[in-house]
């Protein structure tokens, strides 16, 4: 009788106290199924199944319930399913777990929806429901007839009326949805996962600029198109009346940036990152009267890591990225321009039948690109990184291929 | 099967498709060619324009046409800017002519037959700066 008494102890106080919204839970948390200090410590005997019995509330999605429990003298807390009966979830500690020692018995409970995610609970993991075990010696007014447990084998776990069947895997949705240092898995379990989920990186990188220099230093072209041209003689910005020859694609170098990064693994084989960069070389000038080069660039990266779950284990891991975002190149290249001598609007002199013109461009401002790359991890925790990848920068054009060195930090 | 028989077979069995690619070779390199534009050359009369003219002592001497007065005939005046250089032929002339720092002397009128009358030729062009302008005003 008096285990029935624990039970239905319990199950009033969850019962009246659920019903009654606690103002400690957290807005949009799980909901917290409030019990008095005083209900939350009981007593009973050896050799004794802890009964267990839970009334949820009706508005509440629950799919689950899960009594966690630790026996005192064992180092892990073990986990079992309560049944449902109704609108009630119950189950019981075994009574092989209870023992003939004296000790005590910790448990909560948690409510898990139909995605894993803990919607309530009652006590917690540091503030558990407490049952101290007597013997029959110190308290004979809770020792039952039979100072014997069952044999497991003539009622299966989890059969109604049988003790709870144990959990082995936790289900969750989301990190905090797991306890003792788990976090939760893409298979919707909580684990020991030991892959490092956020990445913080910081890169060098550098381009190189591929540009269409055909008719590039029109005043039309410099006006509208990005592009700069200035004489290699005296460095006079360049306002002739170029021959619209048939000038092949140059190749420039682009600014070279640092770049900060956070990524964060979404699946085994999936990230989505942002890269946020700063341009310390390979500025070009600015025309009179035209904006300013912004050194600043931003970047959604997402990556598609090659190889079945790379994350779990060491080893070289690569990816192909696909990303986009904003960033001015500024390219540089030299160009030879000859000049049509019998312009009617010719307006600026000292320009020679034939030159060569440092050529800049100002690409982007947003862009979108394409790449491959590789790290390497040193520890669980650090790894280097190369990447190649090929950018095409609008509305202003130029292909923009630039490769990177850098270094990660893992963190869970 | 070779046409001729001392013909050597020297295109592999789809000879067809070597043929059509040789076909289309002139038709790629057009396309390739198609957007360049004949570049203008500079003349006699084009401001800027260096003119190395053959001198009496066997060398040359080196123009730049500032300003024409006329119409096209041998009575035209050419206001020019003589340089002090004497090249000994066209060719170094051209060279001479990069050079923007090369001596020139004071605006001088000229007959066009006195430059036509001789061996001349056009080696050069650099568009007239506002200085040099405002020198033959």
């Amino acid at each position: 009788m008096r285990r029935w008494a624990v039970c239905w102890l319990v199950a009033a106080a969850l019962l009246l106290l659920s019903r009654a919204r606690a103002d400690t839970s957290a807005p949009g948390g799980p909901r917290l199924l409030h019990v008095p200090t005083a209900s939350k410590t009981t007593e009973q005997g050896v050799l004794t199944p802890v009964p267990v019995t839970l009334e949820v509330p009706v508005d509440l999605p629950a799919r689950r319930a899960l009594l966690h429990y630790h026996v005192f003298g064992t180092s892990a807390w073990r986990t079992l399913e309560l049944h449902r009966e109704g609108a009630r979830y119950a189950g019981a500690i075994p009574c092989l777990e209870v023992g003939e020692m004296t000790r005590e018995v910790r448990y909560y409970i948690r409510v898990h929806d139909a995605e894993g995610a803990v919607i309530a609970f009652s006590g917690t993991r540091s503030a558990p429901y407490i049952v101290a075990i007597h013997h029959p010696s110190a308290r004979p007014d809770l020792a039952l007839a039979a100072l014997r447990c069952p044999d497991p084998a003539e009622c299966p776990p989890g059969l109604p009326g049988c003790p709870s069947a144990e959990v082995e895997r936790i289900p969750c949705s989301r990190d905090r949805d797991c306890e003792g240092g788990l976090s939760c898995g893409w298979d919707g379990f909580c684990g020991d996962d030991p892959r490092r989920r956020n990445w913080f990186g910081v890169d060098l990188v550098q381009g190189a600029g591929l540009l269409a220099t055909q008719g590039a230093c029109s005043v039309s072209s410099q006006e509208s198109s990005g592009y700069a041209c200035y004489r290699s003689r005296d460095g006079a910005i360049y306002t002739g009346r170029p021959v619209y020859s048939n000038e092949p694609l140059a190749l420039g170098l682009a600014p070279t940036r640092v770049q900060l990064s956070y990524e964060r693994l979404l699946f085994y084989d999936t990230s989505l990152g942002v890269r946020v960069g700063y341009a310390f070389a390979g500025e070009g000038p600015t025309l009179p009267g035209a904006a300013g080069f912004v050194p600043y660039s931003v970047e959604i990266v997402a990556r598609y890591w090659l190889g079945r779950d790379p994350f779990a284990a060491r080893g070289l891991r690569a990816y192909l990225a696909l990303g986009g975002g904003f960033a001015e190149y500024d390219v540089r290249v030299d160009v030879r321009v000859r000049e049509d001598p019998n312009s009617p609007t010719y307006t600026q002199g000292g320009n020679d039948l034939e030159q060569t013109l440092r050529v800049w461009k100002r690409a982007g401002d947003a862009f979108v690109s394409l790449g491959a790359g590789a790290t390497y991890p040193f520890t669980e925790s650090f790894s280097a990184s190369v990447e190649l990848s090929v950018c095409q920068a609008f509305p202003f054009p130029a292909s923009i291929a630039t490769g990177s060195v850098g270094l990660r930090a893992g963190f869970r | 099967m070779t046409r001729f028989p001392g013909e050597r077979r020297v295109l592999p069995s789809n000879s067809v498709t070597w043929h059509r690619f040789i076909l289309l070779l002139p038709l790629l390199s057009c396309a390739c060619s198609a957007d360049a534009v004949p570049e203008p050359e500079p003349t006699l009369d084009t401001k800027g324009a260096f003119i190395a003219v053959a001198a009496d002592e066997g060398d040359y001497q080196l123009l730049r046409t500032l300003a024409v007065l006329g119409s096209g005939r041998d009575d035209d005046a050419f206001f020019v800017l003589p340089y002090l250089a004497k090249p000994g032929s066209f060719d170094e002339a051209r060279e001479l002519a990069q050079d923007p720092a090369l001596p020139v002397g004071e605006v001088t009128a000229v007959g066009r037959r006195s430059i036509t009358s001789r061996e001349w030729r056009v080696v050069w062009f650099r568009s007239v700066s506002s200085e040099e302008q405002a020198a033959f005003r």
